[in-house]
């Protein structure tokens, strides 16, 4: 992603070609239909024009290229925040797949900081509100079902031994495992949306 | 819920930190799934002070930061069964119970939500 050409470097390369061959075609044009009559003396208001053009050019250069490269740096950042975020998915998977609760907790909460975090730099920075849109994350369903112990089923795990019962909290728990796989690829799509997003 | 800047300023507050009063890991719903459970910070901290609170006529504050995090069943165990468990109405928590999250401000939209469904079923039982 980050060795990708952002649009604005693109189109400033693009508009520098187009700008560069009418600079050539208007100076054939020019040579082709006019006479070319050059004054012997230089006056000072010529030399005080050429050094503001000169000056101006700079600037211009320099502020744009400035505003590019930190435009540039903002985004990676954001991205590097966002990798932070998939990083924070899988240790939410792998504490889920071993079902360690308080791992699982801790990972919610990490990454719910994380993500309001980006948020609200994306705020910050006036970013389109399409971006800042596709940067609410939403967790809760995710924390219900990764965190959740169903009330009755557990009063009816805990009042009956029967093998009815032990086979309906087993499928509860394989429709429930296939629902979180299911959320957090989700999440992760929501995550990789909002990363082209912010590149664009 | 409200926010706690939102009440009038001469009100009183009794405040509980979870993370200091009770753990700084908050874990499942019953004590036989695991330490730190729903059910004893409800029955040992939240259902006790918040009864001093509603004696006292203040407003208990639970302070959720600080913590390493909330599953669904420790929140709804202890909040949701605060209506399902100890009888108390939806109208007295809104008076006498307030929470507070810097850390992750959705939590208190979800605890309410907890609240809510508890009060419509014992309002409703199915």
């Amino acid at each position: 992603m980050k060795n990708v050409l952002n649009p604005l470097i693109q189109s400033a390369i693009t508009w520098s070609l187009i700008g560069f061959i009418g600079g050539i075609c208007s100076v054939f044009l020019f040579l082709r239909y006019k006479e070319l009559d050059f004054k012997n003396e230089i006056t000072a208001g010529n030399a005080l024009q050429a050094f503001t053009t000169f000056a101006l050019a700079i600037t211009v250069t320099w502020f744009l290229q400035k505003q590019t490269q930190s435009k540039r740096k903002e985004k990676d950042i954001l991205i590097d925040h966002l990798d932070l975020l998939l990083e924070e998915v899988s240790s939410l998977e792998e504490a889920n797949e071993k079902g360690e609760m308080i791992a699982i907790t801790s990972s919610l909460k990490r990454f719910r900081m994380n993500a309001n975090s980006v948020q609200e730099i994306l705020i910050d920075l006036n970013y389109p509100s399409k971006v800042c849109a596709a940067s609410a994350l939403d967790i809760s369903e995710l924390r219900k079902l990764c965190t959740d112990t169903p009330i009755k089923e557990l009063e009816e795990a805990a009042n009956s031994s029967s093998d009815q019962i032990k086979d309906g909290i087993m499928n509860l728990t394989a429709g429930r495992r296939s629902l979180i796989e299911n959320t957090i690829h989700k999440l992760k799509l929501s995550i990789i949306r909002l990363k082209i997003l912010i590149n664009e | 819920m409200g926010a706690l800047s939102q009440q009038p300023l001469f009100t009183s507050y009794m405040i509980i930190s979870i993370a200091s009063d009770f753990s700084v890991a908050p874990g499942p719903r019953y004590p036989w799934e695991g330490d730190n459970c729903g059910q004893n910070f409800r029955t040992k901290i939240l259902v006790p002070q918040l009864h001093a609170a509603i004696e006292a006529g203040q407003i208990l504050t639970v302070d959720l930061d600080r913590t390493a995090g909330y599953g669904t069943s420790f929140l709804e165990e202890a909040f949701g069964g605060l209506i399902r468990e100890d009888g108390y109405s939806l109208e007295t928590l809104k008076k006498n119970l307030k929470l507070h999250s810097k850390e992750e401000p959705e939590l208190l939209d979800e605890i309410s939500e907890y609240m809510k469904d508890a009060d419509a079923l014992a309002k409703h039982p199915s």
